[in-house]
Parts: C-alpha cells; structure tokens; sequence
C-alpha cells in the first residue's frame, strides 16, 4: 500500500476534536447502518475527529455473524444465473445429441430396409429370368453351387424333367436325413416342397416395413409368375422331394430350410379339403396360438399341408397351382398384416434374449413378455453370402453336409447382439443368423476367412453397429467383419 | 423532557399513530400505559428534531418501538419488563462485556457496572435514574447495550491508562521507548496549511478511514465492518487516497509558490518517513552464526586427544 506522507498523519492528529459526542443510540444506529444520510455524515464527520467514539464504534462491533450471514448466500447459489445458464448450454447439447443421434438411426434403419428391399427385388428378377430357361444345364450339373435362390429354382425347375430313377436315388438319400416325422408325410412332400420353395420368396413381402407392404401387389404378381412355372410339378406327378432335397442341399450351405418349423407344426395339418377362407382362418388361429416370429413359418405350413391334401383328394391338378399360389399369397397376408403392426415396436425396442434351453427370444413391450423367436422359418440369404458360396471347395461341402446333419437338431443360441432393427445370433455349430427388420427375417452366415469355416460355437457376439462386427468362439477364435457379414476375417 | 417543549408536528404524528405503535410496541405486555408511550414518542421525536409531519411519520416507523417501551417500562421499575429485559439480554450483555474486554474478570466487572447504571443506582430529585431511561429506539437495544458498554470500557481504559505503574510500563517495554520527537519545525507553515486545505476537501467518511488506519491503527476488515463495505473497498479506498494525496499536497505547495521539487523535498524531510528497518539491520549485526569456525577448530584437537 502507498505510504501515506507523515504530514498527513499529524495534520490528521491535530485536528482532532472531543468535544460533542454522539449519544450511544446514535452511535449504535450508525453501526446497525440505520442512520438516515444526513445524520449518517454528521456522525462521520465526528468520526473523522474523535479518536474515542471510532474505539467505541470499533469494539462494540457484533461478533462475526454478518460475516456467516454472507456465507450462507453463497451456499444457496445453487440456482444462480451463471449456473442456470450454464446448465442451459449443457441441456442444449443434450437435447440436440440426443436428436441427431435419433435421426442418425431413423435414417440409417431406413436404407438398410431399402437396400434389403432392392436386393431381393433383384433377386425375384434374377430367378424369374433364370426359371424362364428351360433345363439349366447347371442345375443338372452342380446344384450345390447354386447360389441357395439359384437352387430352389432350380429344384422346382428340375422337378419336371428329371428322370425317374434317378430321383427316387435322391428320394432314398433324402429318406435318410429325414426323420421319423417327415416320413410318416413324405408321399405329400411334392407339393409342399414346391410350395416351400415358393414360401420362402415371400420373405420380404411378409417383412415389416411398409415400403414392403406396398410392394406387396407387385411380388404376388411375380410369385403368381413363379407358381404359373412351376404348375407342371405337382401334374407331372413327380414325387417333389428331390426338390426339397435339393433345396435342402443348398440350404445345408446358406439357408435354413424349414424343416424344423414344419415338424413342430405338423398337428396344423388339416386333412380334408380346404378353402381359401379356412387356409386364412387357420393362419389366424397360427398367429394367435403361436408367438409372432413362428407365425410365418407355420403359416407356409399350413399352405403346404392344403397343397398336400389337394393331390391325396384327387383334385384336378389344374387347381393345384392356383390352390397354392393362393395360400401362399393368404400367408403373406397375414404375416405382412401382423409384422406391420409389431415391427415399428419391434424396430425401436425390441429386447433380445436366450433362454435357457438356447432359443432366441424377443420382447416387444420391454420385458414383460418374451416370445421364442425362430430363426429358420423366416431364413433367407443375401447375395454376399451367395458369393462365399460359390466359391466353397468340396472340402467345406463336406463340412457343411455335415453340418445338415447337425441342423436336425435346433440350434443352441450362445450370443445376441441387436443394434435397433439389425440382429445378430450366433450359437451352437458356427450357427450365426442376421435379421434386419427386428427378427422379421433371418438369414444365416457363414462367416469363411480364406478358405476355413467357422465352425466353432459362438459364444460371443459383438456388433457396435450394423457393419462393424465381432465375434468370439468356444475356441477363442476371433471373426471380424466391417461390412455386415459379407467378408470375414479370423484372428 | 416535558410535552410542553415538543414539536407540534411530531405531537399530532404521535397522537395519530399512537394506537398502532401502542399495539405494535406490545406495551400492554411490558405495563406501560398509552399516555405515558405518548410522552415517550413526543420526547424521542422531538429530541432528534423530526421537522415535518413526514419526517416524523418516517421516523416513528423506523423505531423499534417494542425494544423502547421495553427499555422505559424496565427504567419505569416494571418487574414483567425487567423479567423479559433479563430473559432476553443478561446473556448477551455478558458475552459482549466478554468479547470488548478479552477477559472474564474485567467482563463481569464491566457488565455489573453497566447493571447498576440500567437499574438506577443514582438518584435525581429523590427519583432513581436508570440509563435505559436515555434509550429511544434509534438502534436495536442489544446495540445500544454494546455501545453503551463501549464507552464505557474506553473511558475505564482511559482513566487507567493515566494511572499505570512504572513497572507495568517496563514489562511492557514502554519506559525504554524513545520519545516521540518533537515535530520538525518547518521553514514556513505552507506544508501544514496545503495538507488542512487537501485534507479538508476529503469526504468526512474518507478522513474517518484515514484517521482510523493510519492513526488508531485498525485493520482493514474492522473498517470495513464499521462502515458496511467490503475489506477490499476499504484497501482500494486507502491506496488511491495515499496516491493522490500526495500529488495534492505537492499541487497545493506549487500553487503555494513552491517549486516542484522544492515540495517533494518539504514533503519527504521528515526523518520519521525513511523506510529503514532499523530493529532488522540491528538484528543482522547481532546475531552470532550458528556454528563459528573457532569453535570447531577448537574441538577438533579435543576429539583427537
């Protein structure tokens, strides 16, 4: 502090007074600062002079409490401006993260629903223009390097010209893998191969999203174009079963066929004639007495068991593909009318989880109720995984032959992973299964890196989003993809 | 103080709001009658010279009108008043007489004293005095009983102060002192009178912070709270008067006549306004080393023999 020049001090000293002291009650005013300003100054000017009543002021000056009155303010800032307005800084940024990532997953569900849309638009197109060549050399050849639609057209396709004994060599191959019952309904099995195979293209009319649904019309055209070609299957009647059996060679590969559902809907069997209103009736009683996701599989069950019973009864064969493109198109009704109803809730909260037993299980309202997913009725395949396909050696044919084998039994789901409508599910075999509509449809992976197959249980499954991807096996192998599935490397 | 010398206007303010301050007052509690509340106000309103009717409505407002029929219904010997007087501020005294004198004893002594003055030990016209008779409601009571114990703490001190034995000043160091010296005598009175003219164009609060700062050698925090600023305002207050005194007084000096270093110098030739350290230079000289290298000479041939 600047030093005062001694001057002052002494000139201060000397005109000191103490004369007229103010009376204690304006002095104690003076302290309490209750003193109006006139008299206020009156006291200062004294103040100013008088050494005494500045002592008096001085310790008749309340203890600290004005000193803790000021501290307490303090305390209770808590809603004070600057805090206010930084907490409002901070809820903007929250609320405009919280948007755009909001609006990120909006957009990014939307064009994986629309390029899975595309993808199987070109794929109808490309089966549609391959069932128009009569006999495909290939499918003659090697059908287990059919891409699994090049496949199932090429079984319907085969169907027709196939030499007799030569399928009845398939139908007693075919004899074997079944079980006991498949069997006991193996002399149907003609049609509702057929039918099976015409099921499945129905995947992505049945699928949630309501761009599907309007392209609804569009695909019962081309299946209707489909099921046209392939009438002369059941009226040539050529036992079908090499048709499924060759779907089923190709699905040992890629898809999975819907065997395993159709067992476990065999009691949907109905015997005697049907009309369109009981196939619809019956796909309603599906839906109610069956969770949701088994609901399609059940439903191209009871088509096909309509189909079948039309060539036990006789039925003039020229009824059958209208019989059956029917159903089929009923059960793409009613599982489009159904997933239009769940998939947005689907999409957006679905919750995932395996049982005990290894099923997959989703919730759609948060947890209170879980319904068994199945993974194999709603199977399709993607052309990426077509490509891997191809390119199988007849070493891994082996392995997936065996592999077939093993899918008799269901598979043991050890991993989930749901990234909003797009899921993963890996367990038992190197099964590994990818859903992009929330469950609506799977198709299964076979995650290949040069030349080995994942085989191995997954017992762990990591995808931080659709594209990027991790997966851990029973032997600590570790797969990685960042496009979705399509490419795979091991570690 | 009789109604006879009151102010008209504080008399008719006091009578028109005698039946509410009556009750606000709580003077029923306290035995205190509406006509003797009445002489009360006209005494305080006219003693502090409430001019106008708005001036002395103002004023009545701001007493604390509960506190003074209190205080004059305890100097009235009222025993219910004494009775909540006690209650309410016998603690209190004692621990303000406790915190002005810093020790127990003197703060007993000092609150007695003060008890004997409230009650009324002397008499006039064969009445007794009380000092709650001289409160009127300006402050809180409890501010009046620490002013009042103030003063008389200083005055006590003063008076002592004169009688302090030769002993206790050579404990305290006091009868070495050197002697204030006696102010240099100046070639002229110009430097006083330019310091009186700069000192005196100060606000009054201005000089007060000056004169208890630098004269009575308070700090700046009790400054602070005399006043009701913050301690900061007070510092700020002190170094930009410090700075600008002094380019005032040598202002003043060469308005005077002076040059301007003849003022510099008038202002800097007290001695007392060096900046040495005296006592520490003086230390310094003194003071041995910790090890001398004499000493360790010296025991070095101790060990070896």
């Amino acid at each position: 502090m600047e030093k005062l020049p001694k001057i002052v001090g002494e000139r201060l000293k000397a005109g000191a007074v103490a004369v007229d002291h103010p009376d204690p009650n304006v002095l104690s005013a003076f302290s309490e600062h209750l003193l109006p300003d006139r008299e206020r100054g009156q006291v200062l000017e004294h103040l100013a002079r008088c050494a005494e009543c500045r002592d008096v002021i001085a310790i008749s000056l309340p203890a600290e409490e004005p000193t803790v009155t000021v501290v307490r303010p303090l305390r209770g800032r808590w809603l004070s401006w600057p805090r206010l307005r930084w907490g409002l800084v901070a809820a903007g940024f929250i609320v405009v993260g919280s948007f755009g990532v909001l609006r990120y997953r909006a957009s990014s569900h939307a064009e994986m629903v629309a390029s899975y849309d595309a993808s199987r638009a070109q794929e109808i197109e490309k089966a549609k223009s391959q069932t128009e060549l009569p006999a495909a050399p290939a499918a003659s050849t090697n059908e287990e390097k059919k891409t699994p639609q090049n496949g199932l057209l090429d079984s319907e396709v085969k169907s027709e010209p196939a030499p007799q004994a030569r399928e009845f060599d398939r139908l007693e191959q075919f004899a074997k893998l079944q079980p006991p019952a498949r069997d006991q309904r193996r002399d149907a099995g003609g049609a509702r191969g057929t039918l099976r195979t015409q099921a499945l293209p129905h995947g992505p009319k049945a699928a949630p999203t309501q761009q599907w649904q309007q392209n609804a019309t569009a695909n019962a055209n081309n299946n209707a174009y489909a099921f046209q070609l392939q009438a002369p299957a059941p009226a040539a009647h050529t036992p079908a079963v090499p048709a499924e059996f060759a779907r089923k060679q190709s699905s040992n590969q890629v898809v999975v066929t819907a065997q395993a559902p159709a067992a476990s809907s065999a009691d949907s069997v109905i015997g005697g004639p049907v009309t369109d209103k009981k196939v619809q009736d019956l796909d309603t009683l599906a839906v109610n007495a069956r969770s949701l996701t088994v609901l399609q599989p059940s439903g191209s069950n009871a088509g096909a068991e309509v189909a079948r019973a039309k060539p036990a009864e006789a039925t003039p064969n020229a009824n059958a593909p209208k019989r059956q493109l029917t159903d089929a198109y009923a059960v793409s009704t009613v599982n489009g009318s159904n997933f239009s109803q769940t998939a947005p809730l689907a999409a957006e909260s679905a919750r995932w989880s395996i049982n005990a037993m290894g099923g997959l299980q989703r919730s759609l309202d948060q947890g209170k109720t879980w319904q068994n997913v199945d993974v194999t009725g709603t199977t399709g395949t993607g052309s990426g995984v077509s490509l891997q396909m191809a390119m199988k050696s007849s070493r891994e044919k082996a392995l997936a032959k065996d592999k077939a084998d093993m899918k008799q039994a269901p598979v043991v789901f050890r991993a989930v992973s749901a990234n909003g409508p797009d899921v993963w599910a890996g367990g038992s075999g190197g099964h590994l299964y990818h859903s992009t509509d929330a469950g609506g449809h799977w198709m299964q992976v076979v995650p290949t890196w040069s030349g080995v197959v994942l085989t191995d249980d997954i017992v762990s499954l990591q995808f931080a989003d659709p594209l990027q991807g991790r997966i851990v096996t029973s032997s600590s192998e570790i797969w990685t993809t960042s496009d979705s599935g399509k490419t795979w490397q091991k570690r | 103080m009789s109604s006879s010398k009151s102010n008209p206007a504080v008399q008719a303010i006091a009578s028109e709001m005698l039946a509410e301050l009556h009750v606000k007052a709580g003077c029923d509690r306290v035995g205190l009658t509406r006509e003797s509340f009445s002489t009360i106000l006209c005494e305080v309103g006219t003693k502090y010279g409430a001019s106008s009717e708005d001036e002395a409505r103002t004023f009545f407002l701001s007493l604390r009108v509960d506190e003074l029929a209190l205080a004059r219904a305890c100097a009235a010997g009222e025993n219910s008043a004494w009775e909540i007087f006690l209650t309410r501020y016998r603690e209190k005294l004692y621990l303000s007489a406790l915190r002005i004198a810093r020790e127990d004893s003197a703060a007993r002594e000092l609150a007695d004293t003060l008890y004997a003055d409230l009650y009324g030990t002397t008499t006039r016209e064969g009445q007794r005095v009380s000092k709650l008779a001289s409160y009127t409601g300006r402050g809180s009571l409890e501010g009046w009983l620490r002013t009042v114990l103030a003063q008389e703490y200083v005055n006590r001190y003063r008076r002592t102060k004169r009688l302090v034995s030769l002993d206790e000043e050579s404990e305290e160091g006091v009868q070495f002192r050197a002697p204030d010296p006696e102010p240099v005598p100046t070639s002229d009175n110009r430097l006083a009178r330019a310091t009186d003219a700069v000192l005196a164009d100060l606000p009054a609060e201005d000089r007060m912070v000056l004169s208890a700062y630098y004269l009575d050698g308070r700090t700046l925090a009790e400054i602070a709270r005399m006043l009701g600023v913050h301690e900061s305002t007070i510092s700020r207050k002190l170094d930009k008067m410090a700075k600008s005194l002094r380019k005032q007084i040598v202002a003043a000096l060469t308005k005077d006549g002076m040059s301007r270093r003849q003022a510099e110098e008038a202002l800097e030739v007290d001695v007392r306004d060096l900046q040495v350290d005296i006592r520490r230079s003086l230390a310094q000289e003194t003071q041995p080393p910790a090890f001398s290298e004499k000493s360790v000479e010296a025991r070095v041939p101790e060990g070896e023999g």
